[in-house]
């Protein structure tokens, strides 16, 4: 099983997928979609969130059969006929959300999906091949390891490795950059051109325009279901916006732009005008924070941070760094070990939830459907949902339900909140309306401090450029903004400073420009390298 | 745009106050929500003559005697099964609505019904208009202290409820055997396992002449309607609902999670008590052996099916009345009051599943509604 | 005073008592490792242990009748696997309609059963040499073939679940369905298996009180034990091995309730059959307390999917 059985030539089609339809209630996921890979390519699938990728992604897994077209693999014929049969044949996926039971070694992940032996295991053997593949392709990882102690980029690899170990030849990688850091993402890189050089046919699932020039040769580009284009990459100037014009159906303006980053974010800011707060006392401001983590290497170790009105600060580092904890024990979610916040002077440290968001605190958690909803409930509950004590919407005991509608609705209209039926559960919202409506409940009593974890994840862009000026529209009316990011993009694009955190410090402070200069210092801050003193700000 | 031109043509839209529209029943829905409990007993009810036919019964003369004892020639007497029913399903209800799963509505019955029992046997002079008040508070304490248990060690541990409450069942059915055969047994009872009879003021009035339907009937129907008020219409009930949904949104909401699981249980006990009270005094005067035929865990049934809608706790409860009744009828035509139980559970089963159909339907329908409105 | 507490003969009902709650607490352990939370043990113990029993009465063969109460057992749980895996309903209230269903049937089918006498049971059986070794041979190897296999059992599930790789897949399938899926593992039909598996374990622990340590049938034979077995689950935190320690401390209990009524101690007996079931509660509080710097306490140890409906998203 170790060893590929033969190199694919380079050139002949490894994947075809022909006229592939797939339909979910109500809506058409791929329509008649078209799209090859051949051995040794690199090919991009780009689309917005909500195109039709993973719907396509899942296809090829084995997960989903499709409602009508065929699947070609190395020019064959074949039904795929569940993920065992996929992988059997040679595909495998990588997903964002990585397929690796936490509390099991790498090696016992990998020997999950093997036929072979049937009984007993021999999870020695394995980890021996697994460090051997490893060394071979540059994806090295402690085999023998629980796959909870591993780093996300460890994770990637262990699960790249996986794929090879159970003899894909064909390999999709699914927004594989979200969560690791530039050096990180350097060496997946490097591995997978030396893949690709090898006769394996890669996928490259991402949103991301700059990635894909740099590194996928063709593209092909989703939008609303239908594969509108292929393109062959050469890095002639302008194809990221001929990428961007297809993936969005039109013209990128400004806005899109800016969200595609096609754009280069204006470098002074425009400055918040007439505040009604002094400026110069920061909204919030945290002092020695030590907040216990859950997982390895996020506990959050003696932080201390300023937040101004009017200003907007990203904290940006690789997800389970501690950025998580932070904003939890700031919302009053988590107990802090040591420390103090202070909001306008009033000190929050470890007071109920609550008490923190009357007096100003709002908090949209990463997790929408998990921790900031109760997704199983209508809109009018999750809108209610942190304000239902308001003497605005009680008497006494009771609730009062009328006026929660009348917000509700002006909330719907204001945000313009996309709902089939407002009294059906808030998880059939899409990603983008849901957080549309949990950031109208949050505002909806001005803050003066409003902490938001990775606002646009999973959005698509219109969805992103709305919840983008809603951000800068709380920060204008002078509210102290601060962003839990993992994307660096929407760091450069929202922020007037950076914070980079890394295993739980904050590792240095730095401007959102886009030089290379200052590129290289956030990669490796968020390595967990520090810079020498003169170059941090 | 800019930003803010943005703003202005957002400021005109908040102008202009929109309210939500009303809330749209959908036919189709409508239609499946009276079909498939309907379907779902139908069912159940073939299943069971399907297992009575196999034992060599006469299925269908056995369950229309059922049916004509219970619901036709002895209705009141179903009534009188269906008042600890309804309100030990209350309290059932209202920690399940929580998603506390409080199993020990059984044994919570028996706080009630040891606390009356203590007074009435403790105090035999008092006037009704003293005695029956002190019996109710006995009672809600009583059931409530036998759910103070479990809930604190939910609410400070996290110690599983269900198992925890269950385990009191089992103890207070031994406590109780334990003061029936000992302490409380009536010296002139012939050494039965039974406490003396209670005084004629410390039993609860009968409510309609010629039948043994008793005063408990009101509080049932009280309890119901405060049980309804507070899940549907106070701040605190909206916390349960949040509660039930996701533990981890409540907390988000800042809801105290530790004191309502408490509470919750208290109130929840607290019903299964005064079940437990309105039978000891309205039904059978004196404590004695196996006072409840399983009213804890029926209750649980008959939150359940009746979706823990306080009023369709009152309908459900009746149904299962019968059904408690006819454990007689069944003695008589010669059938183990076994099938009673076999039939509960048949029952749940069957509506389990034709309410999962349902919600499937309901929730594809929703789908489909909601991906043709979402933004493209 | 009363007379002397018997020690080794205690041990020895310790274990002969602790053996059926054993056998449920393994059977349980099983099924919820695969994701599936089955509360009916009660009921699946009593079917186990009166169809067992009735085949026992109907052929004269003990083996045979631990067989069907191993076919009853899974029979029993194949229903729950069907609410909980294909449509899946919530799982603790088709555990609750299984417990009632179970109940039911043990009590309707067994009613002309009550008060017989086994037609054959599993007698001590003396082993040679080892059970004449002081202490530990009257209390081990002075019993009978449930558990006998008992002993054989708790090793081999422990070898299975962590050193092989059905079990590892099983793991796989209770911890993380979606990724035990996408390796091309059904996370549906290993749930119907193990579900089925428990059942039938549990079964034979129904049988190994009516057709072993107390060969008669009554109503309610089981008193509780199923689950008794529930919480022991948690407190052994999902391990066979912790699975013995509980249901012997379990055994302990009873045996001492009966060693101290022999003896004469003057407690009223209905408080000391209440020991059992206050033990449960404080190794539950036990447990809790002791993982109390672990977030989520024992549902750390818990495998995460247990309880929650797999379905492949089918979504737009």
């Amino acid at each position: 099983m170790l060893a590929l059985t033969q190199t694919p030539v380079l050139g002949t089609p490894a994947v075809q997928l022909k006229n592939i339809t797939k339909r979910f209630p109500g809506i058409v996921a791929n329509d008649q979609v078209n799209f090859e890979v051949k051995a040794g390519e690199i090919h991009a699938l780009l689309g917005e969130n909500g195109a039709g990728k993973s719907t396509l992604l899942n296809i090829l897994a084995g997960f989903y059969r499709p409602d009508e077209g065929e699947i070609l693999l190395r020019d064959e014929k074949t039904v795929l006929r569940g993920p065992a049969d996929a992988i059997k044949k040679g595909v495998g996926v990588v997903y964002q959300h990585f397929k690796l039971v936490h509390n099991q070694t790498v090696a016992e992940n990998v020997a999950l999906a093997m036929r072979h032996p049937r009984f007993f295991l021999n999870l020695k053997k394995i980890e021996q091949d697994l460090n051997e593949l490893g060394e071979r392709h540059n994806l090295t990882v402690r085999a023998g390891a629980n796959v909870g102690s591993l780093s996300v980029g460890e994770q990637q690899r262990a699960e790249i490795l996986r794929a090879l170990y159970l003899g894909a030849t064909i390999l999709a990688l699914d927004e594989p950059t979200a969560n690791l850091t530039p050096k990180e993402t350097e060496g997946l890189f490097t591995a997978v051109r030396n893949l690709a050089s090898q006769g394996f046919a890669i996928i490259f699932v991402s949103h991301k325009l700059e990635e894909v020039v740099s590194l996928a040769s063709r593209a092909t580009i989703l939008r609303a279901g239908k594969a509108v284009a292929t393109l062959d990459l050469k890095g002639q100037s302008g194809e990221k916006e001929q990428i961007a014009r297809l993936m969005i159906g039109r013209e990128a303006d400004i806005q899109s732009g800016l969200e595609l980053g096609l754009v280069e974010p204006p470098a002074e800011k425009p400055h918040p005008e007439n505040l009604s707060v002094n400026p110069h006392r920061a909204a919030l401001e945290v002092r020695d924070l030590s907040v216990k983590g859950e997982v390895l290497n996020s506990t959050v170790k003696s932080i201390s941070l300023d937040v101004h009105p009017g200003e907007m600060v990203g904290l940006v580092g690789v997800a389970g760094n501690g950025q998580r904890e932070l904003a939890e024990a700031l919302a009053g979610l988590r107990r802090i070990d040591g420390g103090t916040v202070l909001l306008n002077g009033a000190n929050l440290t470890n007071k109920p939830a609550r008490q923190i968001h009357k007096m100003g605190l709002a908090f949209v958690p990463e997790d929408r459907l998990g921790v900031g909803s109760a997704a199983g409930l209508n809109l009018e509950d999750n809108f209610l949902l942190r304000d239902y004590w308001r003497p605005e919407y009680s008497a006494g005991p009771f609730l009062r339900r009328k006026p929660a509608r009348q917000a509700l609705g002006e909330a719907i209209d204001q945000y313009s909140i996309a709902v089939g039926d407002p009294y059906a559960p808030a998880r059939l919202l899409s990603g983008g309306n849901l957080q549309k409506l949990l950031l109208a409940r949050e505002l909806h009593n001005q803050p003066k401090v409003l902490i938001v974890a990775n606002p646009t994840r999973g959005l698509d862009i219109n969805a992103s450029a709305y919840v983008h000026n809603k951000l800068r529209q709380a920060r204008d009316q002078g509210a102290a903004v601060l962003l839990i990011l993992e994307d660096l993009d929407e760091a450069f694009l929202l922020c007037d400073q950076l914070l980079v955190i890394y295993e739980g410090r904050l590792m240095g402070k730095l401007p959102p420009t886009r030089t290379a200069a200052n590129l290289e210092n956030i990669g490796l801050l968020m390595a967990g390298s520090s810079l020498s003193a003169g170059e941090t700000h | 745009m800019s930003l803010k031109q943005r703003a202005a043509k957002e400021l005109e839209i908040q102008k202009k106050l929109v309210g939500l529209p009303p809330r749209q029943i959908y036919p189709s829905t409508a239609f499946l929500a009276i079909i498939t409990p309907i379907l779902s007993i139908l069912v159940a009810l073939l299943i069971a003559a399907l297992i009575l036919f196999v034992s060599g019964r006469d299925a269908i003369f056995i369950l229309s005697e059922i049916f004509r004892t219970s619901f036709i020639q002895n209705f009141a007497e179903t009534v009188v099964k269906a008042i600890p029913l309804i309100l030990a399903a209350l309290g059932v209800a209202l920690a399940f609505r929580a998603r506390l799963w409080n199993i020990g509505a059984e044994g919570q019955f028996y706080g009630g019904v040891l606390a009356s029992t203590g007074l009435a046997l403790s105090f035999p002079n008092l006037p009704a208009l003293v005695i029956i008040p002190l019996m109710v508070a006995g009672g809600l304490l009583g059931g409530a202290l036998w759910g103070l248990l479990p809930g604190l060690l939910r609410a400070k541990l996290e110690v599983n409820e269900i198992i925890s409450s269950l385990m009191l069942n089992y103890v207070a059915l031994l406590l109780t055997d334990y003061l029936i055969f000992g302490p409380w047994k009536d010296p002139e009872g012939r050494n039965f396992p039974v406490t003396a009879t209670f005084s004629d003021e410390s039993r609860l009035p009968t409510l309609v002449e010629g039948t043994r339907i008793h005063f408990g009937l009101v509080f049932a129907i009280v309890a119901a309607g405060l049980v309804w008020l507070l899940v549907g219409r106070t701040k605190w009930g909206f916390e349960l609902k949040v509660m039930g949904d996701n533990l981890k949104a409540a907390r988000y909401a800042g809801i105290n999670i530790s004191r309502n699981i408490i509470i919750a249980f208290l109130l929840s006990g607290a019903l299964a008590g005064l079940a437990g009270m309105s039978e000891v005094t309205g039904v059978a005067g004196r404590l004695q052996q196996n006072i409840s035929p399983g009213y804890g865990y029926t209750a649980i049934i008959i939150a359940w099916l009746a979706r823990l809608n306080p009023w369709a706790i009152i309908m459900v409860a009746i149904l299962f009345g019968g059904l408690v009744s006819s454990g007689f009828t069944m003695q008589r035509v010669g059938v183990s009051s076994g099938l009673v139980t076999l039939l509960q559970g048949i029952l749940l089963f069957c509506v389990l599943g034709g309410e999962s159909l349902y919600r499937r339907l309901l929730y594809q329908a929703a789908l489909r509604r909601s991906n043709l409105t979402k933004e493209s | 005073m009363a007379g002397e507490i018997d020690v080794v003969q205690t041990l020895a009902t310790t274990v002969a008592a602790g053996t059926p709650v054993l056998y449920a607490t393994l059977g349980e352990i099983l099924t919820e490792r695969s994701g599936v939370l089955n509360l009916g043990l009660e009921g699946m113990m009593l079917v186990g242990g009166m169809a067992g029993f009735a085949a026992t009465a109907v052929t004269g063969n003990v083996f045979i009748g631990v067989l069907v109460s191993l076919a009853a057992g899974a029979a029993l749980a194949l229903i729950h696997a069907f609410f909980a895996c294909s449509i899946g309903v919530n799982q603790v209230v088709s555990g609750l309609s299984l417990t009632l269903v179970g109940t039911g049937i043990a009590a309707y089918f067994g009613r002309s059963l009550v008060g017989q006498p086994a037609a054959d049971s599993f007698q001590t059986i003396k082993i040679p040499v080892l059970s004449d070794l002081p202490v530990v041979g009257p209390i081990l190897f002075s019993q009978n073939l449930f558990v006998y296999f008992s002993f054989l059992l708790v090793p081999a599930l422990y070898f299975f679940i962590y050193r092989t790789r059905p079990g590892l897949n099983l793991r796989a399938v209770g911890e993380n369905p979606a990724t035990a899926d996408a390796q091309g593992i059904s996370v549906v039909g290993t749930r119907y298996l193990y579900t089925m598996l428990g059942g039938a374990l549990v079964g034979m622990g129904g049988a190994s009180i009516s057709l072993g340590s107390n060969p008669n049938w009554q109503e309610n034979i089981t008193a509780g034990r199923g689950w008794i077995a529930v919480g022991l689950v948690i407190f052994a935190l999902w391990n066979p091995w912790r699975a013995l320690v509980g249901a012997y401390l379990f055994g302990g209990l009873e045996a001492l309730q009966f060693s101290l009524q022999v003896a004469g101690v003057p407690i009223s007996s209905y408080f000391l059959r209440m020991l059992p079931y206050l033990l449960t509660i404080a190794a539950l509080v036990f447990t809790q307390w002791r993982l109390k710097d672990q977030a989520g306490r024992a549902s750390s140890a818990a495998p995460s999917g247990l309880g929650l409906f797999y379905l492949r998203r089918e979504r737009g």
